[in-house]
């Protein structure tokens, strides 16, 4: 109980120091606040787009591999030409692939194009038209915030019916509900049957707000689904407890085979996974994490030599009043505690305006970017953290030295 | 502003100011991404380990008996802590081994530190 009132008495005693030197407050305390806005603002952005990656990934799914013409990460040279003259995959090859794999839980062939959507008089051009084979919810993540997924007949049927994301329902019916309503894609009526769910933008350029998902039947009567121009390819799951790399295998052979590739031929197709996308972006984010961790941390370090010298100046103007403490009975621990909670609030101010800046920037980027930026408590607390640890490093020494004062030198020192 | 401070061995001060000079740089490393990865909570963790060895070594400059005693027992447990908590590498390796021979010779003068704070 008398140590909490001591201390408490410390605290006291700081916060009156720090309101008696306003100005050497303000600018001892800026070094830190830069330097924990530094570090903690690259923190929040790297941490931002990596989570949004993740979100990405997770939606195209880890444990797709996409059967497509050019590969999305190539080894060596890319050879774009190469890659041009490649054929176009076709839907008998996806039955191929449905029929022989042993590893693969569901198997979509899809193509995309853009067209013109019309509802009344509005309407909204180069809209993405996604079609898709019927198992493409199970292959892809993605949520409806109303209405329905295609049956399994309709799809067969090639039924006029449409899925359409977000911002397309947004901007052709503003606040009216689209279900059930039709739509014009390519001069033919589909009848709204669902809603995907907000997503916002997303880092691999695979949002559905800006789409319209038809089935493949139904594609097939207004775009040539088969042509280059669609860029048809596949997208193939793999089974629950199958290794993607065991699948990849799998489907090599089958292509090669169904293709009729040569044992010495190379291969027509490329086997793409999510995973091969998203490490290069990542290593980007951890190199730009590592520059502003660096930059961030010196700016901490010198900020926190700036309190080491404050407080030994303050050590220093406050001898005699020392002196005095510890004549009337004031204990080593005491003085170092008064001390150290001066120099433990300073650094603590310090971060906490740095967080305040950091999270003044995140709104103001969240309004002209269309990005979300998040200050995760993660952030907040090793923000926090290190003001204090800073604050407890450089001023143990100044409040330790003004602790082991003798008071009778301490009191003749003015 | 003297502090009378006991006769402190050259040997003494040489490994506390090579201390003092790590400790700041492990300061840097709280921030680390290598650290953060391992979790949230454990930048603070860390942190308060390097805190505890700066004022440990801070002890030991003015040859007192807790300095040596509280630069061991942060030794043992940072190099605990980073075998729990898989963070521990060749850096790691190395601090612990220095940090291991520094504990060894500050003890070695246990004798002749003071007892107060």
């Amino acid at each position: 109980m008398l140590f909490l009132m001591l201390l408490r008495e410390s605290v006291v005693f700081a916060f009156h120091a720090l309101r008696v030197n306003r100005l050497r407050t303000i600018l001892s305390l800026l070094g830190i606040t830069i330097g924990i806005f530094a570090i903690i603002a690259v923190f929040t952005a790297v941490d931002s787009m990596a989570g949004k990656i993740r979100g990405s990934v997770k939606s195209l799914g880890e444990d797709v591999v996409f059967v497509q013409r050019m590969p999305w990460v190539p080894e060596g040279e890319f050879k774009w030409w190469e890659y041009m003259n490649r054929p176009v995959f076709t839907e008998r090859e996806s039955d191929e692939i449905k029929r022989r794999s042993l590893l693969a839980d569901a198997v979509v062939y899809t193509a995309n194009g853009e067209a013109t959507l019309r509802y009344n008089t509005s309407f909204i051009e180069n809209a993405s038209v996604v079609a898709a084979t019927y198992e493409y919810d199970r292959v892809k993540q993605f949520d409806l915030s109303s209405g329905r997924y295609f049956t399994e007949q309709e799809s067969a049927t090639g039924k006029a019916v449409t899925v359409i994301g977000s911002s397309i329902a947004d901007g052709l019916f503003h606040d009216a509900d689209p279900i059930g309503k039709s739509i014009t894609i390519k001069g033919r009526k589909a009848y709204i049957i669902g809603v995907f769910k907000a997503e916002g933008e997303s880092m691999l350029g695979n949002s559905s707000d800006n789409q319209v998902l038809i089935p493949m039947g139904f594609a097939r009567s207004i775009m040539d689904v088969e042509s280059e121009r669609s860029e048809p390819f596949m997208m193939v799951k793999t089974r629950s407890n199958v290794l993607v790399a065991d699948l990849k295998d799998e489907l090599k052979g089958i292509m090669r085979s169904v293709r009729r590739i040569q044992p010495t031929e190379q291969e027509n197709f490329a086997l793409n996974e999510v995973s091969v996308l998203a490490g290069p972006l990542k290593a980007v984010f951890g190199v730009v994490g590592t520059i502003g961790w660096i930059i961030g941390a010196f700016s901490i370090l010198v900020g926190g030599f700036g309190i080491a010298n404050i407080m030994f100046v303050s050590v220093r103007e406050r001898t005699s009043q020392i002196g005095i403490q510890k004549s009337l009975g004031a204990k080593r621990w005491f003085i170092l505690m008064q001390f150290l909670a001066e120099s433990v609030v300073l650094c603590l101010v310090g971060g906490i305006l740095g967080l305040l800046l950091d999270y003044t920037l995140v709104l103001i980027a969240n309004h002209f970017i269309d990005f979300q930026f998040v200050l995760s408590l993660n952030n907040i607390t090793l923000g926090l953290t290190i003001s204090v640890l800073i604050g407890i490093i450089s001023g143990f020494i100044p409040a330790y030295s003004a602790a082991q004062l003798d008071p009778v030198e301490a009191i003749r020192s003015n | 502003m003297s502090i009378a401070i006991g006769k402190r061995p050259k040997i003494i001060s040489i490994l506390s100011v090579v201390g003092f000079i790590f400790s700041a740089g492990q300061i840097i490393a709280i921030s680390a991404p290598a650290i953060r990865d391992v979790g949230g909570w454990y930048p603070m963790l860390y942190g308060s380990i390097i805190a505890l060895r700066f004022i440990s070594l801070v002890g030991v400059w003015y040859m007192k008996k807790w300095g040596a005693e509280l630069f061991a027992y942060v030794t043992i447990t940072k190099i605990a802590v980073q075998v729990l908590v898989g963070d521990f590498g060749l850096a790691s390796g190395v601090d612990a081994f220095f940090s291991v021979v520094f504990a060894i010779v500050f003890l070695c003068f246990y004798k002749r530190m003071g007892r107060d704070l």
